[in-house]
C-alpha cells in the first residue's frame, strides 16, 4: 500500500479502453459441431494473451498523456499482470464437475509466463455439449481484463474420433475494438438521452423518495449516495463526490436536501455527466442500517450456454419462490422486486427505525446468542453479533438458504436442467461471490454490507433503467414483463417518460415496504430461519451450499433439535411468574412447542405446563427439557456411540484426562435422561419408579463427588490412594454401561411404538 | 535418528509433563481446597446458605453504613450511596466489583443498597483496601458474586497482603467469590442480551482499558458510572440467571 494506490486503481479503469471479439471462437465452434457430418470426438481451444510490457503502446499513449509518471510504469505494468492472472483464474473447471453431464470431460489448465498467459480447454464425448455451451466455456474467459493484453491469440484444434490426433483447425490474433463498441454500453455520446429522463419530474419524485426513506419530512435520514459518471471509452464509473454550480466538491448525499428543485437537480446531474443513482442500504448517520435487500444475478456462463428468455425464466421462478417463502412461510409483507436493469432481480425491505439495534457494539437480539461457536463470534469484531449489517446479511442469507434447499425441481427451466445434468439443485446456487461455483446463480447479500444498489436509473452496461416488476394493486409480478422481449421494451427510457407522461405513475412510484423488531423476532425462530442460520455460521456462506444432500440434512436436523431447546431454555428463563401478562408467555411458549417438528412434543408440553401450573424450579424443567434434548440427540444423530464400555476402552479413559472428562458429562447426561424418565414413569408406576430412583440417587451422589476429584488425578500417583479410585472409576463405568443399556433400550422401544 | 529413538523422545517428554503436574503441590491443595469449596458451596449448600430473614441483613446493611460514614470522616477515603428501586427478596448475597489496577473503586451491592468507596490518590490506596476488609469482614456469610475472575483473585492472593495488620490469607480464603459468567470472557452485554434484558448506560462503552487514564485526569464520576452499570448488570444477570439455574 502507498499513497497513489487509490489513484493507481482509476488510472487502470481508464486504461481499460479496449476489448477483444470472440465472435470467430464463437463461429467457429459453430462450424465444427453442427456441419461435420458426426460430431468430433475432441475440442481444445488454446488461449494465448500477452500482457502489456514498458514498451507497449498502450502504456506509451497513457505515459506520453503524462498520466503515469516514469516510476510508475514498473509498478502499473506488474498490476495489470496481476489482475489478468486474478481474472483468469476463475475456477471453471471446479464449478462445472458439479453437473454429471459435464463431469471428466473437460480439461483446463491455466499457465502463466512473464511474458504471456496461455489457457487451455480440452472437451471430450462432444455428443454430451451443445455449441453455446462450448462456446460459454470459452466466453468464460472473456474478462474484461483482457483489454489490457497487447495481444490475445487463439488455436482451435479438433479430433474427429477417439484415436485420431489433434488437428489445428484455427490459429489467429482476436481483433481488438473498443469496448463501447463491442459490449454497447453507455457513454458520453448518449448523455442528452440520459438527461431527457432526467427532465421528467416524476423521476426525480421516485429517487427522492429512496434517497429519504423514512419520507421527505424526516429529512435527517438520508442515505448516502453513490452515482454513475458517464465516460467516452470505458464503462461509467462510480464515483461519491460532486461538483456543485459553485465550483467546490461535495458529497451527493450532502449536496442533495428535500428542498432540492428539479432544476438544481438537473444541473448536478449535467456538469457531473450522471447515469445512474445507487442509494446505499447505510445512511449518512453512522452505523445506521435502513434496507435489507437481496440480489440474484446470473453467471455470465448461464448467459452465454442460455438464450435470455429462458434465463429470464430462471430468475423469474426463483423471485417467485424467495417471495412465496418470505410472504407465507416468514408471514413478512410483500417485498418490493426490482429489475436490475441487466438480467437480475433486486428484492428489498425497509428496516424500520431502531429495528436493529448495536448498543456496545453488540447486536441486540437474544436468539443470536444461541447460534453455534460464540466464541469465535465474539472474537470477530465483524460477525453478525458485533456488526448489524453482518447481521441482516446473514438473514438474508438465511433466507436463501432456506430457499435453495425447498425449492422444488420443476421451478427450474426443464432444458437448463438436461444440458446441465443438475443432479441436485443446490448446485445451482451460491450465496457468496468468493464461492468456487462460477458458473451458477449467485444469490447475492453483499449489497447489505454497507453497501449500495441502483434506484430508478440507467444501467451502464445495457442503457435499461431499473424497474419495479410488481402490480400497484395485487403486488405480484406483472404477466407481461415474464417475457424478456416485452420487459426489455418496458425498461427503456423512452417508454418509461411516455408512461410517465400518460400518468402512469403508479407503476413506478412502488417502495419497499417496511419489516419490524418483531417481524425479525419472528424470523429468528427455532422453526423458522434459526436453524439455517446456525448451519451459515457454522460452515460460513461460501460453504454452507457446498455440502452434500446427507450432510445438509443432518446438519439442519441438529440445528433444528439444539435451537429448539436453547430457544425454549432461553424464553422459560426470560420468563417471570410473577408478571402479569405471563398468559400471553405460555400462549406464546406451547406455540412454539406445538410447530415444532420433534418427537418428544407431549412431554415437553407437559413440562412447560408443570413450570406454568405446578410451580416447579427452574432448574427443575432445565434438567427435564436437557434430558428430552439429550435422548432426543441420541436417538436421532448419535445411536450407535450408545454403546457400552469395554475393558480396554475404561483403561483409555481412566489414562487420558481429556477423554475422562467428556466420559463424565456423558455419564452426567446419561444419568439425567435416566433419572427424569424414571420420574415421568414413577407417576404411572409409582412402586418401580421410587424403588430405581432411590438406588439411582445414592449411586449419583457418590459418584459425582468422585467424578470431580478424578478429574485432577495425576496418573503417575502409584500411591494406594489412586487403585482406590481406580476401582471406584470401574464402578461408575458399570453404572456407566447400566445407563447406556437403559437408554438403548427405551430408545429401540420408542420406534417400536 | 531412529525410530526407538524417536519414541524414547516422545516418552520422555511425556513423564516431562506428568512430573511436572505431580511436583506441583501447590496446585493440588488448591484443587483440594476448590472440592471442598465444592461441597460446602455446591447446589444444596447454596440453597440453604442463601436463605436468611430481613432483619439479618439489615443488620449488616446498618454495619455497613456505619463503616462507610467512619471511612468518609477521614476525607481520604470517598463514597456514593444510593438505593434501588423494587423488591429483593432477603438473600444473603452482594454483588461486587472494582475497578482499575490495582483497584481504587470498589462496588458493592447489598439487598437494594449500593455503596461505592474510591480514593482519589494512589497513596491512599492502602486506606481503601483497609475499609474493603472491614465491610468484608461482616459479609463473611454472604455469597459474593462477581462477573470476572478479577476480583477472587485479587481478594484471595494480593489484598491479604496489602493490609497493615499483615497476612490474613486465612480469612480471605473462607470467601465465598462466585463468578457468575457462563463461560470464560463471556461478555457483560451479551449477557444481559441473552436474557432479553437491555443495557444499562455506561459513559465508558464497556471500555474498561481506560480506566487509569481517566483516573489520572481526575474524570471520577465516569469511573463510577461505569461502576455502576457494572453492578447493576451484574444484579440483574444474578437475579435472572445464576439464581434461577441453581435454586432448586
Amino acid at each position: 500500500m502507498n499513497f497513489y494506490d487509490d489513484s493507481l486503481q482509476y488510472l487502470m479503469n481508464d486504461m481499460l479502453v479496449n476489448a477483444y471479439d470472440f465472435s470467430i471462437v464463437k463461429e467457429r465452434i459453430k462450424k465444427i459441431m453442427e456441419k461435420s457430418p458426426c460430431v468430433p470426438y475432441e475440442l481444445s481451444v488454446i488461449l494465448v494473451a500477452k500482457p502489456p510490457t514498458i514498451e507497449s503502446p498502450l502504456v506509451q499513449k497513457f505515459s506520453e498523456e503524462g498520466k503515469i509518471k516514469s516510476f510508475q510504469k514498473k509498478e502499473v505494468c506488474v498490476k495489470i499482470k496481476d489482475a489478468i492472472k486474478g481474472a483468469l483464474n476463475n475456477y471453471l473447471e471446479s464449478s462445472l464437475n458439479r453437473f454429471s453431464k459435464i463431469n471428466n470431460c473437460s480439461t483446463i489448465k491455466i499457465k502463466s509466463d512473464d511474458n504471456e498467459f496461455r489457457v487451455l480447454i480440452q472437451v471430450r464425448n462432444l455428443e454430451k455439449f451443445s455449441s453455446n455451451l462450448l462456446y460459454a466455456m470459452v466466453n468464460h474467459f472473456n474478462v474484461d481484463a483482457l483489454g489490457y493484453c497487447d495481444q490475445v491469440e487463439v488455436i482451435v484444434s479438433v479430433a474427429h474420433t477417439k484415436d485420431s490426433c489433434l488437428e489445428e483447425v484455427v490459429k489467429q490474433k482476436l481483433p481488438d475494438l473498443p469496448a463501447s463498441a463491442l459490449s454497447k454500453f453507455v457513454t458520453l455520446d448518449d448523455k442528452e438521452k440520459v438527461l431527457d429522463f432526467f427532465r421528467c419530474p416524476e423521476v426525480k419524485d421516485v429517487l427522492f423518495n429512496h434517497f429519504f426513506p423514512q419520507g421527505l419530512e424526516n429529512d435527517r435520514v438520508r442515505t448516502e449516495i453513490t452515482y454513475d459518471t458517464l465516460r467516452q471509452d470505458t464503462i461509467a464509473q462510480k464515483r461519491r463526490k460532486v461538483l456543485l454550480p459553485s465550483g467546490d466538491y461535495e458529497n451527493l448525499h450532502d449536496a442533495i436536501t428535500p428542498y432540492t428543485t428539479h432544476e438544481e437537480f438537473l444541473q448536478i446531474i449535467d456538469i457531473n455527466d450522471i447515469l445512474g443513482f445507487y442509494p446505499s442500504v447505510r445512511t449518512t448517520k453512522i452505523n445506521e442500517i435502513v434496507t435489507a435487500m437481496i440480489d440474484i444475478d446470473v453467471s455470465g456462463f448461464l448467459r452465454t450456454s442460455f438464450s435470455p428468455s429462458v434465463v429470464w425464466n430462471l430468475v423469474i421462478s426463483l423471485t417467485e419462490e424467495i417471495v412465496k417463502n418470505l410472504t407465507d412461510f416468514l408471514r413478512l409483507p410483500k417485498p418490493l422486486v426490482v429489475f436490475s436493469g441487466s438480467r437480475g432481480v433486486h428484492i428489498t425491505y425497509k428496516l424500520a427505525p431502531n429495528c436493529v439495534n448495536a448498543d456496545f457494539n453488540y447486536v441486540d437480539y437474544l436468539e443470536l446468542y444461541l447460534l453455534p461457536s460464540q466464541k469465535s463470534l465474539a472474537k470477530n469484531n465483524k460477525s453478525l453479533i458485533h456488526s448489524k449489517f453482518t447481521f441482516i446479511r446473514s438473514l438474508m442469507q438465511a433466507i436463501l438458504l432456506y430457499t435453495a434447499q425447498n425449492i422444488s425441481r420443476d421451478k427450474i427451466p426443464k432444458i437448463i436442467q438436461e444440458r446441465l445434468g443438475i443432479t441436485r439443485i443446490m448446485d445451482l446456487f451460491t450465496l457468496s461471490v468468493f464461492s468456487r461455483n462460477k458458473i451458477g446463480v449467485l444469490l447475492d447479500t453483499s449489497s447489505n454490507n454497507s453497501s449500495v444498489y441502483r434506484a430508478f436509473s440507467i444501467h451502464p452496461g445495457t442503457g435499461l433503467v431499473s424497474i419495479p416488476l410488481l402490480d400497484p394493486k395485487t403486488k405480484s409480478i406483472r404477466t407481461e414483463l415474464k417475457d424478456f422481449s416485452q420487459l426489455k421494451e418496458e425498461c427503456k427510457p423512452e417508454t418509461i417518460i411516455s408512461n410517465l407522461r400518460a400518468g402512469k405513475k403508479d407503476i413506478y412510484h412502488q417502495f419497499p415496504p417496511e419489516i419490524t423488531k418483531q417481524q425479525i423476532k419472528y424470523l429468528l425462530r427455532p422453526d423458522k430461519l434459526l436453524p439455517y442460520l446456525s448451519v451459515i455460521v457454522r460452515f460460513s456462506d461460501r460453504w454452507a451450499t457446498e455440502r452434500s444432500p446427507w450432510s445438509m440434512k443432518f446438519w439442519l436436523e441438529m440445528y433444528q433439535l439444539n435451537n429448539f431447546y436453547h430457544y425454549l431454555t432461553a424464553k422459560m428463563l426470560s420468563i417471570e411468574r410473577s408478571d402479569k401478562r405471563i398468559g400471553n408467555s405460555y400462549q406464546e411458549v406451547i406455540g412454539l412447542v406445538e410447530s415444532s417438528a420433534i418427537s418428544t412434543k407431549k412431554f415437553v408440553r407437559e413440562v412447560v405446563d408443570d413450570y406454568f401450573f405446578r410451580n416447579i424450579s427452574f432448574k427443575a424443567l432445565k434438567a427435564r427439557l436437557d434430558a428430552f434434548h439429550d435422548l432426543n440427540f441420541y436417538a436421532n444423530f448419535k445411536f450407535t456411540e450408545v454403546t457400552t464400555l469395554t475393558d480396554e476402552r475404561i483403561d483409555a479413559l481412566y489414562s487420558n484426562i481429556r477423554e475422562r472428562s467428556i466420559f463424565f458429562r456423558k455419564f452426567a447426561s446419561y444419568f439425567n435422561v435416566t433419572m427424569v424418565l424414571l420420574t415421568y414413569y414413577s407417576q404411572t408406576n409409582s412402586k418401580i419408579g421410587i424403588t430405581v430412583k432411590k438406588t439411582l440417587t445414592t449411586l449419583w451422589d457418590g459418584s459425582k463427588a468422585l467424578s470431580e476429584e478424578l478429574q485432577f488425578v495425576v496418573l503417575s500417583d502409584k500411591r494406594d490412594r489412586t487403585l482406590t479410585i481406580k476401582q471406584q472409576f470401574v464402578k461408575i463405568c458399570c453404572i456407566f454401561n447400566l445407563l447406556s443399556k437403559f437408554i438403548k433400550e427405551l430408545i429401540e422401544l420408542s420406534r417400536l411404538q | 535418528m531412529s525410530f526407538q529413538d524417536s519414541n524414547n523422545k516422545t516418552d520422555q517428554k511425556e513423564k516431562k509433563v506428568i512430573t511436572a503436574k505431580s511436583i506441583s503441590n501447590v496446585i493440588k491443595t488448591e484443587v483440594e481446597t476448590k472440592i471442598k469449596e465444592f461441597h460446602d458451596c455446591g447446589t444444596l449448600g447454596m440453597n440453604f446458605g442463601l436463605q436468611t430473614n430481613q432483619k439479618e441483613v439489615k443488620m449488616v446493611i446498618n454495619a455497613i453504613n456505619g463503616i462507610v460514614s467512619r471511612a468518609k470522616e477521614g476525607d481520604v477515603v470517598k463514597t456514593r450511596q444510593f438505593e434501588l428501586m423494587g423488591k429483593f427478596p432477603p438473600y444473603k448475597y452482594a454483588i461486587i466489583d472494582l475497578e482499575g489496577d490495582p483497584p481504587k473503586f470498589f462496588g458493592l451491592v447489598v439487598s437494594n443498597q449500593v455503596y461505592q468507596i474510591f480514593v482519589t490518590k494512589t497513596i491512599y490506596l492502602i486506606d481503601l483496601y483497609e475499609t474493603i476488609w472491614k465491610i468484608l469482614n461482616l459479609l463473611i456469610d454472604f455469597y459474593l458474586f462477581t462477573f470476572s475472575n478479577h476480583e477472587n483473585r485479587f481478594f484471595k492472593r494480593i489484598l491479604p497482603f496489602k493490609l497493615k495488620e499483615g497476612n490474613n490469607k486465612s480469612f480471605f480464603q473462607v470467601l465465598k467469590i462466585v463468578n457468575v459468567q457462563k463461560r470464560d470472557f463471556e461478555g457483560l452485554v451479551p449477557a444481559l442480551y441473552s436474557l432479553n434484558e437491555r443495557s444499562y448506560h455506561d459513559p465508558l462503552l464497556r471500555n474498561s482499558k481506560n480506566i487509569e487514564l481517566h483516573f489520572k485526569n481526575g474524570d471520577y464520576y465516569l469511573i463510577m458510572e461505569h461502576n455502576k452499570s457494572c453492578l447493576l448488570s451484574t444484579l440483574k444477570i444474578v437475579q435472572k440467571r445464576y439464581l434461577k439455574f441453581h435454586l432448586l
